[in-house]
């Protein structure tokens, strides 16, 4: 065993001071800035870290030895290796920049390559968030131009009578972009890309992982009932310029919700409480429940935001609980009071995201993250459901 | 190099459903309550394992085999352990429960495997024993074996905490309240005394109090240091049995016992606040401690987040997360014209709660292991109550603060 086994040896000098990327390397906030897609644990409270990759890979790390923004050791025990593995870290401030280097040892021969992978492009993303505040995980991967709604489950299919029980139910597509080009839209249900069946996040890693910008895939869908193939782009995501600072970020949220909210105006003018409370069909949300989950969404998007500037970000996404749903229509009943409630939540937002602390910001690495996840998400995410309003009032205008 | 390897193998009768154990076994939350401190898992095939004690111990891994309601397998990376090992578990149902089986298989033999084996055996069989415990009672064995020191800790000192008790440490835990009939009760401790030791172990987390009395049981006696003001004190205090949580059978009774709680809070809440101006109740003591008003921002906070908790135990979803920003309280705070207003929101949430527990479907009632957690949480013995009492003080003083300037 051991004979065969490897110490891997990286390094990179980065823009940046040590205590940064001792954070980076500490925290479970900081390691998803730049190389988990989830973690949980804290280095220097509990000495443990646990960390996730949507791929499937996970790696549980117990360090030994800290030393403040100098060196770090921790042992690996990755889900797929044969067994515990050993990572020196350390951190060389001089000046404005930070020599890091990571000492991986202990590695069996048929991992290095993936282990080799895994921090080569670790660290160059590293550097590209703390110099550019640009996340190659996001900025550089080639994408079909889908919003997800839901991973199909066997469950799901057989409530929404669905015609297949696994897949990706798309929300909507993004203009632009290759799936959009392609004719493919919101309700569609992909069921297989390029060969590969999907039935989870990992499975969309299998086909994104080895790809590249302009490759074309081909996808298996269901419209309706009818199943289609189409031919996909893979493309870069167009992503918005991130303002400097927190009161630019403050401000550019402003404008989205004030033009979420004209919009949802507009849609929503003379509506009647009988209409609003309409349910198309059974498990869909009526209108006041769409209210009740942007409400929802908007408070754990900032509870979510709290915990990052914490360090210790976490993912309890609790907008879709029926009983949830329900309790805020208790306390604000009718639409006048549920606009009126999530406007207030949306300004609550933009006051907190004005007072961000100056540290988080000139930190670059979380304050991206965040800026880039409001800016995609909070626009796309009212757009997708004003169009379920809409769809609703429709509807209601269909039987009445 | 010695390749052989051993399967250790335990059983435990459990007096539960099939359904309940295999939730027990695949629910992140519920396997908290029984194995470990922290999970972090995905119970489908491939799905991430990993599992950590607070002692800091962890196993990750991955699982190999999930079937519903019959058991699982998993792979089993255990801190310091020479190589990966195998778990697998499966329930029968038998004489009107289950019947757990777990074994536990590719442990090496001889030197290297020896203290690993060792502590496999104790581990699962005290993990079997407690996951017993927890379905058949509701209760946690982990922490209700742990003997009970009879105080109630308000938050850790800081620099600013040690100066407005008037003590010349800044570590420990100032107490807010003593348990009736306890041993702290017994050796005169009293509110606003500082925490500094217990048995030898300092007062720095909410984790040292556990650490502090591992060794011990109830009827044992250990050493406090205490400070009361400037004045050192060291106090034997006896350890006592902790009480077993009366959690009412059914939903409208603990609903009832809720809003009686509530009620009695909100008097007491209403009070501080009477008499006090707005630009009092928003004045901050000092440019980093919370205002009155912004510590009610906290309570508001606390009352949202305990009231997801029903909605996760429900879902058997992870709870979610909690911060205590400065400028997250400030700016929900703003947010609210009047602290009457704010006030008024705390006590619609109250009532909320309250609506949500009386209406707990039949389902989450009988499964002890989320329902007897979740009353807890809002249950004057060990809950949320005790939380927002620890904060009076610290309005109080806020607001009197605000007056002398």
């Amino acid at each position: 065993m051991d004979k065969d086994s490897k110490t891997l040896k990286f390094n990179r000098t980065i823009q940046a001071h040590a205590d940064y990327l001792y954070y980076a390397f500490t925290k479970k906030t900081g390691w998803n800035d730049w190389f988990s897609e989830g973690a949980e644990g804290d280095a220097l409270k509990h000495k443990q870290i646990f960390l996730m990759w949507k791929s499937g890979y996970s790696a549980g790390l117990q360090f030994t030895h800290l030393k403040e923004n100098e060196q770090l050791t921790f042992t690996w025990h990755g889900s797929e290796d044969t067994h515990p593995t050993e990572v020196n870290v350390y951190f060389q401030e001089q000046g404005e920049e930070t020599e890091v280097v990571v000492d991986h040892r202990r590695v069996s021969a048929d991992r290095v390559e993936y282990i080799t992978k895994l921090w080569e492009e670790g660290l160059r993303n590293l550097q590209s968030v703390f110099e550019e505040g640009r996340d190659r995980r996001i900025y550089d991967r080639p994408m079909f131009g889908v919003m997800i709604k839901d991973m199909v489950t066997p469950e799901m299919a057989k409530e929404k009578n669905l015609p297949a029980d696994h897949g990706m139910l798309l929300g909507e597509t993004l203009k632009g972009m290759g799936a959009y080009a392609s004719g493919l839209t919101g309700g569609d249900l992909i069921v297989e890309v390029s060969g590969v069946k999907i039935e989870n996040y990992a499975s969309i890693e299998k086909v994104i992982g080895p790809a590249k910008p302009g490759d074309i895939v081909e996808m298996l869908y269901y419209r309706g009932d009818e199943k289609r193939v189409a031919q996909v782009e893979l493309t870069l995501r167009s992503l918005p310029e991130i303002p400097p600072t927190a009161q630019g970020f403050s401000e550019k949220l402003s404008e989205i919700y004030q033009s979420a909210n004209a919009k949802i105006d507009e849609v929503t003018e003379g509506i009647t409480e009988t209409q609003a409370e309409y349910r198309r069909k059974p498990g869909e949300w009526n209108s006041k429940e769409v209210f009740a989950h942007l409400i929802a969404n908007e408070r754990d998007m900032y509870s979510w935001a709290g915990t990052l500037v914490q360090g210790n970000e976490s993912y309890g996404w609790l907008d879709h609980l029926p009983a949830r749903l329900k309790s805020i229509q208790l306390v604000f009943p009718q639409i006048p009071d549920l606009r009126h409630e999530l406007q207030s939540v949306q300004r609550e937002g933009v006051g907190f995201i004005a007072e961000l602390p100056g540290e988080f910001v000139s930190r670059k690495s979380s304050y991206v993250r965040l800026a880039n996840s409001f800016f995609f998400a909070i626009p796309m995410h009212y757009k997708d459901h004003i169009g379920q309003i809409q769809d609703n009032l429709a509807a209601f205008q269909g039987v009445s | 190099m010695n390749d052989k390897t051993q399967t250790l193998t335990f059983t435990q009768q459990v007096d539960a459903p099939v359904e309940q154990l295999y939730f027990a076994l695949t629910n992140q939350p519920a396997l908290q309550t029984w194995l470990c401190n922290v999970a972090e898992i995905d119970a489908s095939e491939n799905g991430r394992f990993y599992v950590w004690w607070n002692e800091g111990y962890y196993a990750s891994g991955k699982f190999t085999k999930v079937e519903e309601n019959k058991g699982v397998s998993f792979t089993w990376h255990g801190l310091g352990e020479p190589t990966p090992t195998k778990v697998e578990i499966t329930l029968k149902k038998k004489d009107g429960g289950t019947l757990v089986t777990l074994k536990h298989s590719e442990v090496g033999t001889g030197k290297a495997w020896e203290d690993t084996t060792k502590e496999f055996k104790e581990a699962w069989t005290k993990a079997l024993t407690n996951l017993q415990f927890v379905m058949e009672k509701g209760i946690d064995k982990r922490i209700y074996d742990q003997p009970l020191l009879g105080i109630y800790p308000g938050g850790f000192l800081n620099e600013k905490e040690a100066k407005r008790l008037g003590v010349p440490v800044e570590k420990g835990t100032w107490i807010t309240g003593i348990v009736e009939g306890s041993g702290a009760e017994a050796a005169g401790l009293q509110a606003d005394d500082v925490v500094h030791e217990v048995a030898g172990t300092v007062i720095e987390t909410g984790f040292s109090f556990a650490q502090a009395v591992r060794a011990y049981k109830a009827g044992d006696e250990v050493e406090m240091i205490v400070y009361r003001g400037s004045e050192k004190k060291s106090i034997p205090v006896k350890l006592s049995r902790r009480p077993f949580p009366e959690v009412p059978p059914t939903a409208k009774e603990l609903a009832k016992e809720v809003e009686k709680s509530y009620n009695q809070l909100d008097k007491e809440l209403e009070a501080i606040f009477e008499g006090a101006s707005e630009e009092e109740a928003s004045k901050r003591p000092a440019p980093e401690e919370w205002s009155a008003k912004e510590t009610l921002a906290h309570l508001l906070y606390t009352e949202r987040w305990a009231f997801l908790a029903i909605s996760t135990a429900v879902g058997g979803q992870r709870g979610p997360g909690f911060f205590n920003h400065l400028e997250q309280l400030k700016a929900l705070a703003d947010s609210y014209p009047k602290v009457a207003d704010l006030i008024a929101d705390i006590k619609l949430n109250e009532k909320l709660t309250v609506a949500t527990l009386a209406t707990l479907p039949d389902e989450i009632v009988a499964r002890k292991v989320s329902y007897i957690g979740l009353a807890n949480t809002f249950l004057p013995l060990l809950g949320l109550p005790q939380h927002t009492r620890s904060h009076f003080p610290q309005m109080q003083a806020a607001i009197e603060a605000a007056r002398e300037k």
